[in-house]
């Protein structure tokens, strides 16, 4: 039996069921998003780990080096009295072209070694490990190997370097556990002398897999002695070093994906704010009377909370269920950005995690309580004669426009000092990011207030009382009006904000890609970034590129993984620089006259912007690298201008690299041209002499700017994607918010249609205020928005990723911005202008 | 337009009303039929809920008769359209409601020049006109409030001003002295003949009050959806 109080909730709820529908979606999208992003990028971490496990087994250790390990390190182990577990292993990612194009990882294995390491590599379920070591044989695991469409005897092509490299499908493995079904998905086994071959690599090992004992003293002692037996280039760590380092490589990007959710979820709770405190203040007599018939203050404050809960329960389940649907979609986005720009890894299925799930239940909830909190009190707070006097509410806020402002200036203030006080914290960041738009939030009655007064004797003497019924409209209903304009406003500063800090970035790389892309032709190996170290070009192809007669001049780059003696690694380019390539770096500190010089002859490197912000470098601070002879400091000369990663990157010039790792290939080449020479002519025959069996890139600068370009707005999508979400919730948000208002205007609708207004004026004045409503909003947005942008250029993108951007503040973005208030403002008040330009003023007519 | 014959102002003929409630239809008016001729002061009495707001709807345009037709200054109103009936009211009628009458977010001055300017006649002798009217109600300096500032009785009497301020031929007025005291009624009561008789205008009025009743000329009294004439009243 439900109680009579509830039953009136309920009736109250049902007869609004435009605002409670709205009300519901609100928390629905705000958690669905939360949802989304928290998931694709939990599926991808966990898509990562599986895949990382599987390959390392059971390994607790793993012996690395610079730039590999020698096989007979691996010998010299096998000789040891007391060795451990121990297993060689040449991995690396490769791309396959044949039957379809996509990433796998190629792990070379011993299989006699791999016993205490990988089951599924060690005889069992229908893995016979002698015939790995038959041929050219390539194994796969059978729902793979399905999936290319392929069959025992097939072919495959990968692409190694530059050039077509093939292996045979010899057998499928069928792993017993689901887990390593889905670890297993994206792996091609060989063995160990296949995967030398294949990679040309004879003589050299990724690394060696270790079972230590686990015990310390033990543990201690034994690496001491295994350490011996090691040259100078390779060291002995911990086998989960390498993923957690990768795995730390997308903490900026998740942090600030999840910062994104939170937007939306700030966007759902005002939301929620907004339709509570639209269904307290519209029955305000309601409580007057139910406590004049003596109803407590604690029943009153329980009842509405209870409908916010009815309301958060149903949004966050309905939430929970798009955020699926959602996920499903960003999962692209997301591991597509990581590949681009991070590591490689595909994601089978979507990870459901219970904290995930119960995180955003408890925010969809939590955030709708705290919405409901103040309409709450509000209600508790009414006084029985309220019955009478229906303007307390309006006229409380009022009085208190004051405090609101002044509290605003002291959370904007707040903000500040936090953005100045948080050092390089980023969540800190984020936080001083989120208290801004609260203090823009409080600003705006106030604003409002202002903005109508201004505005009111203007719009007087443009339609005469209409007008002015239509701008008092808003201050008189303030408390309401300008949680909706706060709503509006704040979702479309922040979108505003992020288009801005795109357009910034993007305008800043297109002109740093023109000044930096100097060479006529870029001859380069198809693989991502993220696969560089497999992206070698062969000497047969460097020596025919550069031998053609239009080529005056070469800048060659050689892409390497710099091991620091700390135990983690840089990425580094090795190069040897055209001095016109030269004069295109700009220093962001260091001075370029001593730089060069010193550039070819010492040990020294220059470091990007964002490796000098990551591990704060600055010219005369040293790196400790791991060489060929041992661990030895390398100087920082300059930091210059770079947006190709946020991990960073240091450069050393070709001398350098080869007088401590002496490998002579090369990555990347670019040729320059003589002058008036054809560029398109020339790349096509370049083309022409590509050496049969190697594929490679051979593009103008303008060409690699455009491909650039568009790895750079791939990498936008999911934020294009989420500001469209947050923009929505704000749309949703703000009809809601109108329609409620002006439905609430209806029997004042109904005077002035008995006084004599046609309904299309009436449609008029609905509209007119509505509108003004949006032009605010979208007024209010404008700054707000710019001020969002400059946290996110100055303070958050430095932080996550270390760039100095070049702000960029279009028109067009303002323009949109304000374009979408009003808009959906417009949209907002049609409905109730067409239902109230058609109800009969009689029926509004009626009595209380 | 020449008169030839005497046209009433407002004819009803077989007006009936029905509401629809959840699960039925409930006829409020059964066939009315009446004639206001013009100079006339006519009230309307009869008791709680027998449908006389309803019937001042449905006279005013504000409401559709479910049946039957009304025709103001000759033209059947029942048939016009929406638009058609807007401007009738704007320019011919004036009105006072029973319950919400002003718009909270004009001032009492304001809310008087909304018909002026509506019907295109805000002008001095307009705006000379609207003062009056508030001086004749002793609102004179209440001009510059709000509504939600005003006693019941003060609001009503500002409506009263309002439904006459446009000078309108036909005025409908549901409970005008309502919330007043006696003095207060008197003078709203004193306005209406001052200003609607000398012009030959008409006047339809619902009232409770026996001092009220006694302006009219003719009374009607609702009883169960019927309406009918009743003899004067003794009280003079
Ligand atoms: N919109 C409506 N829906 C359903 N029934 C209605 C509606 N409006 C009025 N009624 C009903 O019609 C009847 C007449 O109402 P009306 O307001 O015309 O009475 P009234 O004579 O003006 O009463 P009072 O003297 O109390 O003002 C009432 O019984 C009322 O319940
Ligand atoms: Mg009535």
């Amino acid at each position: 039996m439900i109680s009579l109080l509830s039953r009136a909730s309920l009736r109250y709820l049902t007869r609004h069921p435009a605002q409670l529908v709205l009300a519901i979606l609100g928390v629905a999208v705000g958690v669905a998003v939360v949802v989304g992003i928290d998931t694709a990028a939990a599926s991808a971490r966990r898509s990562f780990e599986l895949a990382t496990r599987a390959i390392s087994g059971d390994a607790t250790h793993v012996v690395r080096g610079t730039p590999s390990v020698p096989e007979s390190v691996y010998t010299a182990l096998a000789l040891e009295p007391h060795r451990p577990p121990a297993a060689p292993i040449v991995q690396r990612s490769l791309a396959l072209v044949e039957p379809r194009s996509r990433t796998l990882d190629l792990l070379g294995v011993d299989p006699f070694a791999e016993g205490p390491f990988r089951s599924y590599t060690s005889g069992g379920a229908g893995f016979d490990g002698a015939a790995l070591l038959r041929g050219d044989g390539a194994w796969l695991s059978a729902a793979t190997a399905t999936e290319l469409g392929i069959e025992l005897g097939d072919e495959l092509v990968f692409l190694v370097g530059s050039q077509r490299r093939s292996l045979r499908l010899a057998g499928m493995v069928e792993p017993s556990t689901e887990l390593a079904r889905s670890a297993l998905s994206d792996v091609v086994l060989v063995d160990i002398a296949t995967a030398q071959s294949l990679l040309g690599t004879r003589g050299e090992l990724s690394r060696i897999d270790l079972v230590l004992p686990t015990e310390p003293t033990a543990l201690a002692e034994s690496t001491a002695r295994l350490s011996r037996l090691l040259p100078e280039s390779c060291v002995i760590e911990p086998a989960s070093r390498r993923s957690e380092t990768l795995a730390g490589m997308t903490r900026a990007f998740d942090i600030n994906l999840r910062a994104l959710g939170f937007l939306a979820l700030l966007v759902g709770v005002f939301l929620v704010y907004n339709t509570m405190t639209f269904a307290v203040v519209q029955r305000r007599p309601l409580w007057g009377t139910l406590r004049s018939i003596g109803a407590t203050r604690g029943e009153l404050f329980r009842r509405v909370c209870a409908e916010a809960l009815a309301i958060g329960l149903t949004g966050t389940v309905l939430g929970l269920g798009l955020g699926l649907l959602l996920a499903q979609a960003l999962v692209k986005l997301v591991t597509q950005t990581i590949n681009d720009l991070y590591y490689v890894v595909s994601v089978r299925e979507l990870s459901l995690e219970p904290a995930v799930f119960a995180e955003a239940a408890a925010l969809g909830i939590g955030a709708t309580l705290l919405g409901a909190l103040f309409p709450a009190l509000d209600a508790m707070r009414t006084a029985p004669r309220a019955i009478l006097d229906r303007a307390a509410g309006e006229a409380r806020l009022r009085s208190r426009i004051g405090v609101l402002a002044l509290a605003g200036f002291l959370a904007a203030a707040l903000s500040i000092l936090l953005l100045r006080a948080s050092g390089d914290n980023l969540p800190l960041g984020f936080a001083a990011l989120f208290l801004m738009l609260f203090s823009a939030a409080l600003l705006v009655p106030g604003a409002t207030s202002l903005a109508c007064r201004v505005v009111a004797p203007l719009a007087g003497l443009a339609a005469g009382s209409l007008g002015r019924i239509a701008t008092r409209g808003i201050t008189s209903h303030l408390a309401r009006s300008s949680v909706a304009i706060a709503a509006l406003a704040i979702a479309l500063s922040a979108t505003a904000g992020m288009g801005i800090l795109v357009d910034s970035f993007r305008a800043t790389v297109v002109k740093w890609l023109d000044t930096t892309l100097v060479a006529d032709v870029y001859i380069s190996s198809p693989s991502t970034f993220s696969n560089r170290e497999s992206a070698l070009l062969s000497a047969q192809l460097v020596e025919r590129m550069s031998a053609d007669s239009r080529v005056i001049g070469t800048t060659s780059f050689r892409d390497i993984d710099l091991e620091l003696a700390a135990g983690d690694k840089v990425f580094a380019t090795a190069a040897a620089l055209h001095p016109k390539s030269r004069d295109a770096y700009r220093f962001l500190e260091g001075d370029p006259a001593v730089i060069w010089p010193a550039f070819t002859t010492r040990d020294t490197l220059i470091v990007s912007e964002s490796l000098a912000r990551h591990r704060s470098l600055s010219p005369g601070s040293t790196l400790e690298v791991r060489t060929r002879e041992g661990v030895r400091p390398f100087e920082v000369l300059g930091v210059f201008r770079d947006y190709w990663s946020d991990q960073g990157w240091a450069m050393l010039a070709r001398e350098t690299w080869l007088r401590n790792w002496g490998d002579e290939r090369i990555s990347a080449l670019g040729l320059f041209l003589a002058p008036g020479a054809d560029v398109d002519a020339t790349i096509a025959s370049l083309r022409a002499a590509v050496p049969s069996g190697e594929i490679v890139k051979v593009r103008s600068g303008t060409e690699l700017e455009a491909a650039s370009m568009e790895i750079f707005d791939r990498t936008f999508s999911v934020t294009r994607v989420l500001r469209l979400l947050a923009g929505v919730v704000a749309i949703l948000g703000v009809v809601g918010a109108l329609l409620a208002m002006e439905l609430e205007r209806e029997r004042e609708m109904g005077v002035l249609r008995a006084i004599g207004l046609s309904p299309a004026g009436l449609k008029r004045v609905v509209l007119g205020q509505t509108g003004l409503l949006g032009a605010l909003a979208g007024l209010f947005a404008v700054p707000i928005g710019i001020a969002v942008a400059l946290v996110l250029i100055l303070v958050i993108n430095a932080r996550s990723f270390g760039w100095t951007l070049d702000i960029q503040i279009s028109p067009r973005v303002l323009l949109e911005t304000f374009a979408l208030a009003l808009g959906s403002a417009l949209i907002a008040g049609a409905y109730p202008a067409w239902r109230m330009a058609r109800l009969s003023p009689a029926q509004t007519l009626r009595g209380e | 337009m020449t008169e030839n014959r005497p046209q009433p102002v407002a004819r009803l003929r077989g007006v009936t009303k029905s509401y629809v409630e959840v699960d039925r239809t409930r006829e409020v008016l059964h066939g009315i039929d009446l004639e206001l001729a013009r100079g006339e002061f006519a009230v309307l009495v009869g008791r709680s809920g027998s449908g006389k707001s309803s019937l001042i709807h449905v006279l005013s345009g504000i409401d559709l008769p479910s049946s039957g037709h009304v025709e103001l200054f000759g033209e059947d109103m029942s048939r016009a359209s929406e638009e058609r009936r807007t401007d009738v009211r704007r320019r011919r009628i004036g009105l006072v409601f029973q319950f919400f009458n002003l718009l909270p977010t004009l001032t009492i001055e304001e809310n008087l020049l909304l018909p002026l300017e509506l019907c295109g006649k805000l002008d001095a002798a307009g705006r000379r006109r609207a003062l009056e009217l508030l001086d004749a109600v002793g609102l004179s300096a209440m001009r510059t409030k709000f509504p939600d500032r005003l006693s019941g009785g003060e609001q009503q009497r500002a409506a009263v001003a309002r439904a006459l301020v446009h000078d309108p031929e036909l005025v409908l007025a549901d409970e005008p002295t309502g919330n007043l005291d006696d003095h207060n009624a008197r003078a709203v009561l004193g306005l209406f003949s001052r200003l609607l008789r000398p012009s030959g205008k008409t006047l339809l009025m619902v009232t409770h009050s026996a001092e009220a009743e006694a302006i009219g000329d003719r009374v009607f009294e609702l009883h169960d959806g019927r309406i009918a004439p009743r003899a004067r009243s003794q009280s003079k």
